[in-house]
């Protein structure tokens, strides 16, 4: 019997799987429920089985998720970098509004205290000549502009037209050496020339030497002449250098920062009012 | 040593069958059945006996993985590695359809004999709605699977024992 199992071991052993299976299935049905022992054994088995194979798979599931953060951490870098970019160009257009803001504000507090109509400039080149500064600006005679029209800021008083194109004048700034506005010291309202000298240094010509004028003394258009209104501010005295000729030697500066000037506004004075046109 | 690679061939098998084998679940509704391919394997690539054992110690496995009745797959494992490794004396070719058609006998032979068995051991359980159309997809991503795991199981077979690649059947036992 032994010896016929041996010989056809292939056939013993189907039988044995047979006998086996069945007897397996037979104890998994009547015990049903409950975990046999050869179940309990066998999936103590497996479970040690896969925990030890399952380290590999889960390393290199992990490695495949750093990968995947990595490579998205890349993307992410690259889209966030250029949000980061376009964020800055909004960034800085929005401080240029902001500041823009604020200077037409102020642009507009000072118009507001004209008794003539006035119109926003925009200061669109600078021309730094032998005689001085001049201005630019991007309105002209089909806006109404003329000649010898008031040019002021917030601070005071810029220049005049000079020079009126279709749609871009010049303005001839205090700085220039061509220029030459009547002034009067608010405080002791003695009346001289505010003017650029010949060494280009700003000065007040013509004022009385018995004139009590101190530094600091704001000097303001005198209204002579019929360009400049009344009583727009133009310089500060700096410096009285000498006191001793017919006329003493002053130092101002002009109010305005030409340096920083962005916007201006042009006084609309009507042609009648002004005796040089 | 041929021992040691086997168990091996086990536990990498076991480990598809539980983890890795989710994936295709996820990709493409439906999963290999690497039980039933590493079975195919053993008897293709060895005899009858080794199929028998090698099939039935698989099969064991996923009963108690499956918690289902004990001794089914086992049993089916066991007769489909038996069965294959008759096969071997006789197809000694080594081709794509050969191995296909294997996979896919072996896929038929275990689903109805699955449905047959749970029937007759326990009535009482209502298989479910779609058991019918998981097992043919399951079947026909083994069958796709079957040229590419033989072969490559073959292959590795024959880099890590090259003494027991191409000895002729029976000299192999």
């Amino acid at each position: 019997m032994f010896q016929f199992f041996v010989e056809r071991r292939s056939l013993a052993l189907l039988l044995g799987l047979f006998v086996v299976c069945f007897t397996l299935m037979t104890l998994s049905v009547r015990f049903r429920g409950q975990s046999t022992l050869i179940e309990r054994a066998l999936l103590s088995l497996v479970g040690s089985t896969i925990r030890v194979a399952d380290i590999p798979r889960t390393w290199s599931a992990e490695l495949w998720q750093k990968y995947l953060l990595l490579k998205n951490a890349h993307e992410e870098n690259v889209v966030l970098k250029q949000k980061l970019q376009s964020l800055s160009a909004n960034h800085a257009q929005v401080q240029e509004l902001k500041s823009k803001i604020a200077r037409l504000e102020k642009l507009l507090a000072a118009s507001k205290g004209q008794e003539t109509p006035v119109r926003l400039a925009r200061i669109v080149a600078r021309n730094r000549s032998i005689y001085g500064e001049s201005l630019l600006v991007d309105l002209g005679s089909q806006h109404g502009v003329r000649k010898n029209m008031p040019v002021i800021h917030q601070e005071g008083l810029v220049g005049r037209i000079t020079r009126v194109g279709n749609n871009v004048s010049q303005v001839l700034t205090l700085l220039d050496s061509r220029s030459a506005v009547n002034v009067i010291a608010q405080r002791s309202r003695a009346q001289g020339v505010f003017a650029i000298s010949s060494e280009g240094e700003s000065e007040v010509r013509y004022m009385p030497f018995n004139a009590e004028m101190k530094r600091g003394d704001l000097l303001i258009s005198s209204g002579l002449g019929g360009i400049f209104p009344k009583g727009l501010p133009v310089a500060h005295i700096t410096e009285i250098v000498d006191v001793r000729g017919l006329f003493p030697n002053i130092k101002a500066k002009a109010i305005v920062d030409f340096s920083n000037l962005e916007e201006a506004l042009i006084l609309m004075t009507k042609p009648k009012d002004n005796p040089w046109k | 040593m041929i021992v040691l690679f086997y168990i091996i061939l086990a536990i990498l098998t076991i480990v598809l069958h539980t983890s890795v084998a989710d994936y295709f679940s996820i990709w493409i509704g439906a999963r290999p059945d690497a039980m039933l391919l590493t079975t195919i394997y053993l008897g293709l690539n060895r005899d009858r006996e080794t199929g028998l054992i090698g099939g039935f110690s698989l099969g064991i496995f996923e009963d108690v993985l499956s918690g289902g009745l004990l001794g089914f797959n086992a049993l089916l494992k066991g007769l489909i590695g038996h069965y294959t490794g008759g096969l071997k004396p006789n197809m000694t070719a080594r081709f794509v359809v050969f191995h296909c058609a294997v996979a896919f006998f072996a896929s038929i032979f275990n689903i109805l004999c699955s449905f047959i068995l749970v029937q007759i051991f326990v009535p009482s359980q209502i298989l479910p709605t779609t058991y019918w159309m998981d097992s043919i997809k399951t079947a026909g991503l083994t069958v796709v699977l079957a040229p590419i795991v033989i072969s490559l199981l073959g292959k590795m077979e024959e880099k890590v024992l090259p003494s027991e690649a191409d000895t002729p059947y029976p000299e192999r036992i």
